[in-house]
């Protein structure tokens, strides 16, 4: 196994291809790392969703004790 | 017949909690098979005779396509679970299923075209493959749109699962495309009868991606299911426990 | 299997059923016409409609191809290997453009026979080799080649 590029900008470069190989990479990482961050955003989200309904419930049931 | 480790596997909790304990080492695998099927792909695989290094799309191009039309049976599948059985974990799986079928469509796509441009000389063509390649893209934004088109969510469900059904057709279709008719896209490279017609240098290192590419797929689903299982088992006590727990401990909300 | 489960089976496998008979039915009506190009011998016999925009693909003919010095303009040879058919094209080829790779036209058939392209796209194969493997296979064709004209 061998690098096939001289140096850096050769890697870039691609010959001439570069801009179509990492227009590729780039789209391709960009949306798998959307795939993988919107759930764990959206998980975040009903976490702290659930955790108010929690607090809600929790400030009823004790003012509902404090009234009887 | 007992049944009884099917109906397990459709309980939501059960889902959760062991997915739980699988989703960290599942993670680091994907991530390691992807940066390395990746790097190996791109900077040491061999450039190939004719194309050159456009060539290297491969990498990306082929495992996308892949799970497009693998995904699709998955999702079709459990829209047929979810039918005949009622299961919820089913349906969640199918409407988990979608979006991320329609983003890997897109990706199988737009790599195609970026591929297309250097090789064939256009980006766009309107053969066999890349036509039946877009209809996939819209059945996936069908069946995305129908669970959001009626007011029941279960009359939602069902709707999406039968035109999941209707549209497995269209796998075989594709795969079929390049041998049934004159196309511009090429056969396939990998094929289930024959030795892929591919040098080992440049065939290894797409194999480490395919494998990537099932673990990616197999992680997104798994993340945006177990969403699906929050929201939806919010009043539960297991759920209100894990939000407990994860109040107490800042960085069990990350995990 | 509970009957009313086996009942809803049933109907999954109707769907699956009756789609892929009208799938079948649409693949057998398109037929040849979701073809994306036509062979030479299809446009030279007068199968392929005449005097509108077609697309003919096929091998470039080894030899035929003849560039105008002064302008982009070229002419070149596809064959199927039953019939060749003449092209003329102005601008510029893609990159894979070469004789004995398969190239697709697309434009109108004149007189002349000769099919007009206002476009030309490479077709490449399902196979990848690197370079020097290349190389050395095209090398090991032209030996055997010669051993073979040798011997006659």
């Amino acid at each position: 196994m061998k690098f096939q590029f001289d140096n850096f900008s050769h890697l870039l470069n691609m010959d001439g291809h570069g801009a179509y190989v990492w227009a590729a990479v780039a789209v391709t990482v960009l949306l798998m790392t959307w795939l993988i961050i919107n759930p764990l955003l959206q998980r975040r989200d009903v976490f702290e969703e659930i955790a108010r309904e929690v607090s809600r419930e929790q400030l009823r049931q004790d003012a509902s004790r404090e009234g009887a | 017949m007992n049944w009884n480790w099917f109906y397990r596997m459709g309980s939501p909790r059960w889902f959760y909690e062991t997915t739980s304990r699988w989703l960290p080492w599942l993670g680091a695998l994907t991530f390691i098979l992807l940066v390395g099927g990746l790097v190996w792909g791109l900077a040491f695989a061999p450039q190939d005779a004719k194309q050159g290094n456009s060539f290297r799309i491969i990498y990306l191009h082929v495992p996308a396509s892949f799970l497009a039309l693998a995904g699709y049976f998955l999702m079709a599948a459990a829209g047929a679970i979810g039918l005949i059985w009622k299961m919820k974990l089913s349906y969640m799986v199918m409407k988990c299923a979608a979006p991320l079928g329609a983003v890997l469509t897109f990706l199988a796509l737009f790599t195609g075209a970026v591929w297309g441009k250097p090789t064939w000389g256009s980006y766009w063509v309107w053969d066999a493959r890349v036509t039946s390649m877009l209809i996939l893209l819209f059945l996936y934004l069908g069946v995305l749109a129908l669970q959001y088109a009626f007011n029941s969510k279960d009359v939602g469900n069902k709707a999406s699962a039968i035109l999941a059904l209707v549209g497995t057709v269209n796998i075989p279709i594709i795969y079929k495309s390049v041998d049934w008719w004159f196309t511009l896209h090429q056969p396939a490279t990998i094929t289930f009868t024959q030795a892929p017609s591919m040098h080992p240098a440049m065939f290894q290192p797409l194999l480490v991606m395919i494998l990537g590419f099932y673990c990616f797929y197999a992680v997104a689903l798994i993340l945006s299911v177990r969403v699906e299982i929050l929201a939806r088992e919010r009043k539960t006590s297991w759920v209100r426990e894990r939000v407990k727990q994860a109040a107490q401990n800042s960085l069990g909300a990350t995990l | 299997m509970h009957p009313m489960r086996k009942q809803r089976l049933q109907i999954v496998v109707m769907i699956i059923a009756a789609s892929a008979v009208a799938a079948g039915l649409i693949i057998y009506k398109l037929g040849q016409n979701a073809n994306f190009f036509y062979t030479p011998s299809q446009v030279l016999s007068g199968e392929a409609p005449e005097g509108t925009f077609i697309r003919a693909g096929g091998m470039v003919v080894e030899g035929s191809v003849r560039r105008d010095p002064n302008s982009l303009a070229v002419d070149f040879e596809v064959t199927d290997g039953s019939a060749i058919l003449g092209v003329r094209y102005t601008g510029i080829l893609p990159d894979l453009f070469a004789e004995n790779e398969a190239a697709i036209a697309a434009g109108k058939v004149d007189q002349n026979r000769v099919l007009q392209a206002s476009e030309v796209l490479a077709k490449h194969d399902e196979k990848y080799t690197p370079p020097e493997v290349a190389e050395s296979m095209n090398a090991a064709y032209k030996a055997k080649q010669k051993r073979k004209a040798d011997k006659l």
